[in-house]
């Protein structure tokens, strides 16, 4: 039954996130525009490129949707309402999501084009600079709930939201986490303006479906992520655990579509090298605080 | 293994590998369209490029084929779309040169008028551009809708968008992440000749994307001060000629550059002319700016040129 | 009991497939690939054994480690494609002779060994993740670390030998001129 209600909450989260993102692009707001443009995508022809990885070229977007919607799983909309409560379920989640490179390497290798083969490899070198990003305020977060499983993550905050206990942890974790859903200013692989698409380049038809809804649902599970390690999960006045659960995801989803519109793409050289000479050391003291405030606190 | 990769040329990292070649353009979201770029890339890295027009001017000169004068106006200003009324300008004084006829001061007022404005919108769609190349989608969107505006706009409703445009300058100023992207990108070399418009202008100020960013922005008060001082704009429209006969010279500075044009009349028809614009000089810089660059930095010095695909005359 | 031995057997035959295929393919990206999720089988069989941490880590570890190490082989192979349908194996006699004998080692092993009385119950997920952090940093830290900084210097001296001496005059690095 959770996995049900989970995997429809999830599914009706990426379809309000398509009509904002519709409505940022086009600036009309249509409740209909991402089922019509779906289906348009799967009328039109599905070409594949001369000489592929075909192999590759058809599993890519496959493999991205499903370790999308695996990230999902264990991420709790309420007490009790998760599909799979794992004892490392704050683990579970990075190992879910860096087969999102494995995807887009495949993606980006399976066509056979220049565009999309840089693409890919792109994202292996933007994987350097944010892995770590993800990992480091993580660990800070497990350390004060001592604890990988994510419903007790949510439960220690129920006194303080982490936002507020470990704000520096926040702010890497979001910024990675948009490095991760490559949504602008970090989209390097798929960069429209450099590389034509990118490892979207070749994509036509059903598999270009495939991969913009495991994209967006990509986003709307970090999105959860987020509201899990940092915004306090179920927790909140009136409403019930799942709706706040709900609502907070799609706000943490919705600024991560909103940001890149205000920012140029940033440079990969300047990711990478802001990411380990000032995010990590800036991690390490985030771990050091709460390690501190733990140890102070309790 | 040694033996297959011995012979293959070395990249700046040392590293033996298979170099591709990579076409972007002529219709490419990063570029002006038309404009043909090939680089060559060593992973992400550019070992060399070369920049063509897919669609510009073919003769600089012409001759034995006679033009009426007007028609010659009218062609010229279409085979610029993206500065016409700068063309159309300079048509017209070339042709009123040769005819020899007096500089009207009311006339060549309100035609600086237009030229100005045509600097304002022709910088906005430079924005546009730069925008989409950097997925900034704020400010394709805020560029490209003014620039629509300013085209046609008159003496009053320049004034009017004149607080909008300083706040997109403003808002450019405070934006993050620009200047790390602009600064020290595309930085024109020493022994370059040949350079006009903003791109010799913000020569001067490190000579980098983001020195041509601000010359722009600079450029654009500038033109609305002038504007705001001298009034309305007036499209340029020939004089009356009559049968004039002679050879003519002018040059106007449009917004990318000098662009000069002499031409001989015969009767009130033109028999030949010359024209040089300064774009023909620009993309010769590509192939040095590009080398040895990473892709995206290569891509955002070619933009920061401001290169007009139907102004390179081949 | 019979349904995690099934599930044991399923994720090792996979792990030995994609280990063939490693060998059976031309093409550098795929062998790295297959690699790859050989690993995460390997993985998951750690998870079917009921030991979820290390499991769940040897899935993470794996996508990264064989991804960059599926760069390299791009980088550093003349036919990363495979077009040229390039063979994976060599010193073919050798290698099959060095196969067997491990082979039968390590079966030998599987099979002579003396494993001990079966633990009639393994600790909860929850109680092992802290039993390893416990072991991580209480008596075998030392080791770990020592690992972790060999496996680093190996590396960078790796990438250092393979790059070749340059002039500086081609260039150098542009960090350095801003």
């Amino acid at each position: 039954m959770n996995v049900v209600i989970v995997l429809l909450a999830l599914l009706g989260s990426v379809w309000l996130l398509a009509v904002v993102e519709g409505w940022t692009t086009t600036g009309r707001l249509s409740l209909s525009a991402p089922l019509l443009s779906g289906l348009a995508h799967l009328g039109r022809e599905s070409i594949v490129p001369r000489t592929p990885d075909r192999l590759f070229f058809e599993a890519a977007p496959i493999l991205f949707l499903i370790v999308a919607v695996l990230g999902v799983t264990v991420l709790p909309l309420a007490p009790t309402l998760v599909i799979a409560d794992l004892a490392t379920g704050a683990l579970f989640i990075n190992a879910a999501l860096a087969y999102v490179l494995v995807a887009l390497i495949m993606a980006g290798w399976g066509p056979n084009g220049a565009y999309a083969m840089i693409g890919g490899w792109r994202f292996l070198g933007q994987l350097i600079a944010y892995a770590m990003l993800i990992v480091m305020p993580i660990t800070a977060v497990a350390m004060r709930a001592e604890s990988l499983v994510t419903t007790v993550i949510v439960a220690s905050q129920e006194s303080l939201w982490n936002i507020v206990y470990q704000p520096l942890g926040f702010v890497l974790f979001f910024i990675a986490a948009m490095a991760l859903a490559f949504r602008a200013p970090f989209d390097l692989p798929i960069a429209e303006g450099e590389l034509g698409g990118g490892v979207d380049a070749e994509y036509t038809g059903v598999r270009r479906a495939v991969l913009r809804l495991a994209r967006l649902t990509l986003v709307v599970t970090l999105a959860a992520a987020t509201v899990v390690f940092y915004l306090g999960g179920w927790h909140g006045p009136l409403l019930p655990p799942w709706a706040w659960s709900l609502i907070k995801t799609l706000a943490v989803a919705v600024s991560m579509l909103l940001v890149g519109r205000y920012l140029p793409r940033i440079r990969e050289a300047d990711l990478m090298r802001w990411c380990w000479t000032l995010g990590i050391p800036l991690a390490l003291v985030n771990i050091i605080i709460v390690g501190l405030l733990v140890l102070v606190v309790s | 293994m040694i033996e297959v990769t011995k012979d293959l040329p070395r990249s700046a990292d040392g590293l033996a590998m298979d170099w591709l070649e990579v076409p972007f353009g002529p219709v490419f979201s990063g570029l002006p369209g038309g404009l043909k770029l090939t680089l060559t890339l060593d992973g992400d890295g550019v070992t060399e490029g070369q920049a063509i027009s897919l669609v510009g001017m073919v003769n600089e000169v012409e001759e034995g084929k006679e033009v009426d004068a007007e028609t010659f106006i009218e062609r010229l200003a279409s085979a610029m779309p993206l500065a016409s009324v700068s063309y159309r300008l300079l048509a017209c004084q070339a042709i009123e040169r040769a005819a020899g006829l007096e500089e009207d001061p009311a006339t060549a007022q309100a035609r600086a008028v237009a030229l100005e404005r045509e600097r304002i919108a022709s910088h906005m769609g430079w924005l546009a551009q730069l925008g989409r190349q950097f997925g900034f989608a704020w400010l394709t969107h805020r560029a490209s809708t003014l620039q629509l505006e300013i085209r046609c706009a008159s003496g009053k409703r320049l004034a009017e968008l004149a607080p909008a445009l300083q706040a997109l300058v403003t808002r450019l100023g405070r934006t993050p992440l620009l200047k790390s992207r602009l600064k020290g990108i595309g930085i024109l070399p020493s022994d370059a000749t040949g350079l006009s418009g903003p791109v010799a202008r913000a020569d001067g100020n490190a000579g980098d994307a983001w020195g041509r960013l601000w010359q722009r922005l600079d450029e654009i008060t500038t033109s609305l001060d002038f504007i705001k001082a001298i009034g309305e704009p007036e499209l340029p429209v020939l004089r009356n000629i009559g049968h004039g006969s002679g050879t003519g010279e002018a040059s106007v500075e449009t917004p990318r550059g000098q662009a000069q044009l002499s031409l001989t009349l015969e009767h009130g028809q033109v028999k030949s002319y010359k024209l040089d614009t300064a774009c023909r000089h620009h993309i010769g810089l590509v192939a040095q700016l590009v080398e040895g660059r990473e892709l995206g930095d290569a891509l955002v010095a070619v933009g920061s040129l401001d290169l007009s695909p139907w102004e390179v005359i081949s | 009991m019979y349904a995690q031995a099934f599930f044991v057997a399923i994720f090792g035959l996979a792990a030995i497939g994609f280990g063939v295929w490693v060998f059976r393919t031309s093409s550098m990206v795929r062998s790295a690939l297959a690699l790859l999720f050989s690993q995460t089988a390997v993985g998951c069989m750690f998870l079917a054994m009921q030991t979820e941490f290390l499991g769940v880590l040897q899935i993470m570890m794996m996508a990264t480690e064989m991804s960059i190490m599926a760069i390299f082989m791009v980088m550093f192979m003349m036919d990363p494609g495979g077009l040229g349908g390039m063979d994976m194996t060599h010193q073919k006699r050798f290698s099959i002779g060095a196969g067997v004998i491990a082979g039968g080692v390590a079966i030998a092993v599987a099979l002579l060994a003396d494993w001990g009385p079966v633990t009639p119950q393994a600790p909860d997920a929850a109680m092992q993740t802290r039993e390893l952090g416990m072991e991580l940093l209480g008596r075998s830290m030392l080791i770990f670390e020592t690992a972790g900084i060999t496996i680093l210097t190996a590396m960078i001296a790796a990438t250092a030998v393979a790059i070749p001496v340059q002039t500086l005059a081609n260039g150098g690095d542009k960090e350095d001129s801003e």
